[in-house]
């Protein structure tokens, strides 16, 4: 029974997500191309204005070293941007709640996490934000990371689609094109979709609400500095307060989580994410919430098929993309469903029954249960996305494991707008050299030969986020200033911070919880990180583009390896996990693995 | 420390520029 309704659900959303790739994808492929007429119709003067405001020739192509610097600039001036706002948000307008700037490590933090696409929140959106950072520079970013990204993989599309051409496009034209046709359009109808189904929308002040019950609690006591009074031991002393006041949280959410999720953000309005009932309210948002999360990183292996003139190589991409992806979603339920042994030894019922979900509800909104939470648990980690409707810390080790690997795998299944079509490629590249070796052939995709330069861009590609996640949780582990935040001594804080610089480098953004990351450590480390695991695999991967579009294409013969058959797609996958794998090994034994068997012995 | 973290943002933007300049050099050579 409960296993049918996960499996229900995978169905009926996996469904949905596949009847949007092919229509989706076709729509992309054309206006990114400008060659759609509705498109350009309806956009066509907005876009021609945008250019002429900007100085910028559309028919200007730009070989990759031009392409990729002008990227670069863009970025780190939105990052200027974003910081500047939060700063000086004390005197800027749209701030009911009169929140002073942000601090200045939080607000570098902040700005490098929604440049990146990361959305890493070290930050409480409700207690520190007002509405002008949200709208002006967090959703702003929301659309503009996700169009670099989808611009960079149009570009690698491009590689593999041109011959002897030194050209991979124009930067600001992919960007206003994927902003302006895919994400504004998009972002719209979902932002009206969510708000007739509860999220809020208004530019109002909190509000006070009279609860029927009085709330008992111990309020700190403070001395006249402001600081907290102890005991003798240390402990804080409290004083017992009560209140039947609460304080509801407003503001523009609508808007900015259609975007949250349609652009793999994640980052929320509120501090609980998705889990929060004015961004989630529903079993309905929270579906819609998880296709509007998947359906275009899935429908741009279409348009790869599509432009590169062949769709059976987007379908393979796809399929190898769907596999790993239900594998580990399997995985994840499985192990929130067996719940917590050590529970059902000291005789507590958490099994699945009529009248309770059984299984690992800690952390979870009942009115999602396990099924839903765990879906978007792998969902928001096979994509570049990190919002969440659940608390990943509350999760089993091995429930934990799956969100953790999905990311350290590359988030790739299906990944980010445009970062998980760009990823998987590179591992297609690596997976046909691989095969190449095994049998003493120059290995080919997609008629282009993958040479010397290829293979070593590549490999930059794959070591630079690892380096990046190994070297952070290093450095954590190892100094007082990074052991300082970990709440859970032992192998789950290892996880904590394993998890903290998997999301960071791997521009995911959800966090594991129980570590506190707000500190100038985490603040400046985690942002280094973010910045390097976005922007040394896209200047990478921006250099095959480059290499491959100069290069002739190579006649299909006897010899050549079939890349849209199953063989291409187990040597696809084979070729993921064998990476994900030999690298990460070590440090999951330390965490996850080693956390699942103390509790298999009850410990 | 404004200062300090924007010089900060553009160490990290001048470490990506570099990869770039290197990896187009490298290009260039091969």
């Amino acid at each position: 029974m409960a296993g049918s309704s996960f499996t229900a659900l995978l169905v009926v959303f996996l469904g949905l997500t596949l009847l949007g790739v092919k229509p989706l994808g076709h729509y992309m492929a054309e206006v990114m191309e400008g060659r759609s007429k509705l498109a350009n119709a309806i956009g066509g003067p907005l876009e021609r204005l945008l250019y002429r405001l900007g100085g910028i020739d559309p028919a200007l192509e730009m070989p990759w070293p031009r392409y990729a610097a002008a990227l670069l600039l863009f970025n780190v001036l939105g990052a200027v941007l974003v910081y500047v706002l939060e700063r000086l948000q004390g005197v800027l307008p749209l701030n009911p709640q009169h929140f002073a700037g942000v601090a200045p490590d939080t607000a570098f933090n902040t700005a490098v996490s929604f440049v990146t696409n990361t959305n890493w929140q070290s930050y409480a959106g409700e207690s520190t934000l007002g509405y002008l950072v949200q709208m002006a520079a967090l959703a702003v970013q929301n659309f503009l990371s996700a169009a670099t990204g989808l611009a960079v993989a149009i570009a690698v599309i491009r590689g593999f689609a041109r011959h002897s051409a030194v050209t991979i496009g124009n930067f600001w034209v992919d960007l206003t094109r994927g902003t302006l046709y895919v994400l504004l359009p998009l972002a719209f109808v979902l932002a009206l979709v969510f708000a007739s189904q509860g999220v809020i929308q208004n530019l109002s002040p909190n509000r006070a609400a009279h609860t029927l019950e009085v709330t008992h609690y111990e309020n700190p006591r403070l001395d006249a500095t402001g600081s907290a009074v102890t005991d003798a031991a240390g402990h804080p002393l409290t004083d017992p307060a009560e209140t039947q006041t609460q304080g509801l949280p407003m503001g523009p959410v609508a808007s900015q989580e259609a975007i949250k999720e349609l652009g793999t953000n994640g980052g929320g309005f509120f501090n609980a994410n998705s889990a929060h009932p004015y961004e989630n309210p529903s079993a309905l948002t929270n579906l819609l919430q998880l296709l509007a999360i998947f359906v275009i990183p899935c429908a741009l292996t279409y348009t790869f098929g599509r432009m590169v003139g062949d769709p059976r190589q987007g379908w393979a991409l796809l399929t190898a993309m769907l596999a790993l992806f239900v594998a580990l979603a399997a995985l994840g339920y499985r192990a929130e469903m067996n719940g917590n042994p050590l529970l059902a030894g000291a005789g507590i019922d958490s099994a699945a029954s009529a009248t309770q979900a059984g299984g690992n509800m800690e952390g979870k909104e009942t009115r999602f249960g396990i099924a839903a939470s765990v879906l978007y648990a792998s969902v928001t980690t096979a994509t570049s996305c990190g919002a969440v409707n659940s608390m990943h810390d509350s999760l089993t080790p091995l429930g934990g494991f799956v969100p953790l690997f999905l990311i350290e795998l590359g988030e790739l299944a299906p990944g980010g707008v445009g970062t998980g079509l760009y990823t998987v490629l590179v591992f297609a590249i690596l997976g046909v050299f691989i095969a190449g070796l095994m049998i003493g052939r120059t290995p080919e995709y997609l008629g282009k030969k993958i040479e010397a330069y290829e293979m070593k861009l590549t490999s930059i590609f794959i070591l630079a986020t690892p380096v990046l996640v190994l070297a952070g949780t290093a450095l954590a582990v190892a100094t007082e200033a990074g052991r300082a935040g970990v709440g859970n001594p032992g192998t789950h804080g290892f996880t904590e911070i394993l998890y903290a610089y998997s999301s960071a480098a791997n521009n995911n953004g959800s966090a594991f919880g129980g570590l506190t990351a707000s500190s100038v450590f985490y603040n400046v480390t985690t942002a280094i990180a973010m910045w390097l695991g976005r922007f040394w695999p896209i200047v990478a991967v921006l250099g095959i583009a480059g290499s491959l579009a100069a290069k002739k294409r190579v006649p299909v013969t006897e010899g050549t390896m079939p890349t849209h058959g199953p063989l291409f797609v187990a040597l696809l996958v084979g070729s993921i996990l064998l990476i994900g794998v030999l690298t990460y090994v070590p440090a999951l034994a330390l965490g996850p693995v080693a956390e699942h068997f103390r509790l298999v012995a009850g410990h | 420390m404004d200062g300090a973290f924007l010089l900060l943002l553009a160490a990290l933007w001048a470490l990506s520029f570099a990869l770039l300049r290197g990896l187009a050099r490298l290009g260039r050579a091969s």
